[in-house]
């Protein structure tokens, strides 16, 4: 049996390569590496909501700001608050807001900057810097003292530039997604030659037939990550996270993508179920950007683990259970879809004589 | 007994069943020719057969097993050529063989002896895709013998073949059954059948309407007939007289005794005149 699946799935590599979906993986592949690179910028400059608590009698800093606002020198929202509740208040309603209390009896003494947690080192930097520049003339002489404090401290503390943490979509989509279509294309290209048919009067079984044309697809998988990930974040990552979970993503997704393709007998009436499966397995992408978006239903997609496990490998934030529990429910996920992948082609080729 | 099929019914969900109660038996070492018109059952019976289609009703065994329980193990000792040529059209002819070669659990022929054999040597490291539809055809029979098969199972091996192939096709079954393969020929090509064929069964409309050795249907459908070239007033005339008709056969006794005979020749009605002569349909 492990011969007939070393067999199967070298015969498989080889008509990726002949058939020209190598060429195409790596060559998305490239454009990825290009869009990460050139395209996508570091950090995406979002006009921050600033919630000000002048505590002073003077107001002098609530007065720079609404000039600068209305002069147009200060690309920000300005919120007025005047109580500590009313701030605390303000600054929950929004993950994207910056606090700004002004300490003082007349003249400003003190400024506590309030982050949310997630705002990485090199804006925080920018942000004061430019505070003291501003603010520092206030208090004449006499030197004003600055502060930070953190409403969810080590919420995200070293968060990645916005163009690599689309890494994990874009390796999801390249290795699980285009897999989908790639094997698809590839069954009914067996399917169309016959080939599928004269396997069967062979002692080969479908275990194997299917294992393999998974396995074939994983390793394609393999390349267009390798390919990725080190043209854009070089060899410093957790390779062996990052190339499992892409290999074991990319079975199960064939295998579903195996099972849904069964059922139809040419590649253009399996197209709009293909376009529809490839929607719904992307959808938790829509929980990564919006992280308070994961309803149950959802998590349980096999594509969900994937693309939050990629995250954690390419981003470690210490959470090794996200990146073991993804593993794990993949792993599941694989158990229970190979039988069922068998038992539905066993059917459908037995009763269609395919 | 290789063969033994036993009431078999077939149904696709029609109203007529496409294998309608068929029962025969082939043995080891035998040509066995299942003969019949496009839709006569063919086909169906022989993906039965191979386990490609599921046994509804009746009883098939193949090499001494059941068809309803055969593991894949049984398709260590079958080969199957199919009417349309199945092939990876990426790989080359070699590649394809050698696939096959890997797949089964017993000892296998040489890939490349093979494609010697069919006459593909030359283009063993060509991709299939830029193969003749006759090179196609041998590939697909190569394939079937890869495993040395003990039965073989040939769909309409000959279709869209010229003449040459058609004669080789003819020779290299012959071959296999001296060696003492069983083959199971399902064809609609009489000629091919006449050539080739131990015993034969006509299909029709999913039920076997003849079965016996060609020699044996030929002589019971078929009408026994004579062509006889003789002079008259010295002009060279040519009648056809049938054995079986009193009147006719008194004309051959006449000619006969008046001397004027030049030519004379038995003729033997064709399977295919007997096929027609069984069922009333003609086979293509």
């Amino acid at each position: 049996m492990v011969h007939r699946f070393l067999t199967l799935t070298a015969k498989d590599l080889r008509l990726i390569v002949r058939g020209h979906m190598l060429t195409v993986v790596v060559a998305v592949a490239l454009i990825y590496v290009g869009l990460v690179n050139f395209v996508v910028p570091e950090d995406v400059i979002v006009k921050p909501t600033v919630v000000l608590w002048d505590q002073t009698t003077v107001q002098s800093v609530r007065r720079l700001f609404e000039a600068a606002v209305d002069g147009g020198a200060a690309d920000a929202e300005i919120i007025l608050v005047d109580t500590e509740a009313a701030f605390e208040e303000a600054m929950a309603v929004h993950g994207n807001r910056l606090g700004l209390r002004v300490e003082g009896g007349e003249t400003p003494e003190r400024v506590v900057v309030t982050y949310q947690g997630h705002e990485n080192p090199e804006v925080r930097r920018l942000l004061e810097a430019s505070l003291r520049q501003q603010l520092g003339p206030l208090r004449g002489e006499a030197p004003l003292t600055f502060a930070t404090e953190t409403l969810q401290p080590g919420t995200a503390p070293e968060r990645p530039p916005f163009n690599l943490s689309l890494l994990p979509i874009l390796i999801f989509t390249e290795a699980g997604m285009i897999g989908l279509l790639l094997a698809a294309a590839l069954f009914y290209s067996e399917k169309t030659e016959g080939t599928l048919r004269a396997y069967r009067v062979t002692p080969g079984g479908l275990t194997e037939y299917l294992l393999a044309k998974s396995v074939a697809m994983g390793l394609l998988g393999l390349v267009s990550t390798t390919i990725v990930t080190l043209f854009t974040v070089g060899l410093d990552v957790n390779w062996p996270a990052i190339l499992g979970v892409v290999f074991l993503s990319a079975v199960v997704v064939t295998l579903v993508t195996l099972v849904a393709a069964n059922m139809f007998q040419t590649i253009s009436q399996f197209l709009f179920t293909g376009v529809l499966l490839n929607l719904v397995l992307a959808l938790p992408t829509v929980s990564y950007f919006l992280p308070g978006f994961a309803p149950v239903w959802l998590r349980w997609l096999p594509t969900y683990p994937m693309i939050f496990a990629l995250r954690e490998a390419y981003f470690p934030t210490g959470a090794e259970a996200v990146l073991t529990g993804a593993v794990g429910q993949i792993l599941l996920t694989l158990v229970v879809v190979l039988p069922l992948a068998v038992l539905a082609f066993r059917r459908r080729l037995i009763a269609r004589d395919v | 007994m290789v063969i033994k099929v036993e009431e078999l019914y077939y149904s696709y969900g029609g109203e007529r069943n496409a294998v309608d109660g068929i029962s025969f038996e082939v043995e080891k070492g035998e040509i066995f020719g299942f003969l019949g018109p496009n839709g006569a059952g063919k086909s169906t019976t022989q993906n039965v057969l191979t386990g490609l289609l599921p046994v509804q009703k009746g009883r098939v065994e193949v090499a001494g097993r059941d068809m309803r329980r055969a593991g894949h193990d049984l398709y260590n000792l079958i080969g199957v050529s199919f009417e349309n040529p199945n092939i990876y059209l990426r790989l080359t002819g070699l590649e394809n063989l050698q696939f096959f070669a890997s797949l089964y659990d017993r000892e296998t022929a040489d890939p490349m002896s093979l494609l010697r054999k069919v006459g593909l040597e030359e283009a063993a490291h060509q991709r299939v895709a830029a193969y003749s539809k006759g090179m196609r055809q041998k590939l697909v029979l190569a394939r079937s013998l890869v495993n040395r098969p003990e039965i073989w199972f040939l769909d309409e091996p000959t279709a869209g073949l010229d003449p040459t192939t058609t004669q080789w096709v003819i020779d290299l079954v012959r071959e296999k059954r001296d060696e003492g393969t069983t083959v199971f020929l399902t064809t609609h090509n009489m000629h091919v059948a006449d050539a080739l064929c131990d015993r034969v069964a006509f299909l029709n409309e999913g039920r076997i309407v003849a079965m016996d050795t060609p020699r044996n249907l030929k002589l019971r459908y078929g009408e026994k007939l004579v062509t006889v070239e003789h002079r008259r007033d010295g002009r060279l005339e040519r009648e056809v007289l049938s054995l079986s008709d009193e009147r006719e056969r008194e004309r051959l006794a006449e000619l006969v005794r008046l001397g004027r005979l030049e030519t004379i020749h038995s003729e033997e009605a064709t399977l295919e005149e007997v096929f027609i002569k069984v069922t009333g349909r003609a086979l293509q």
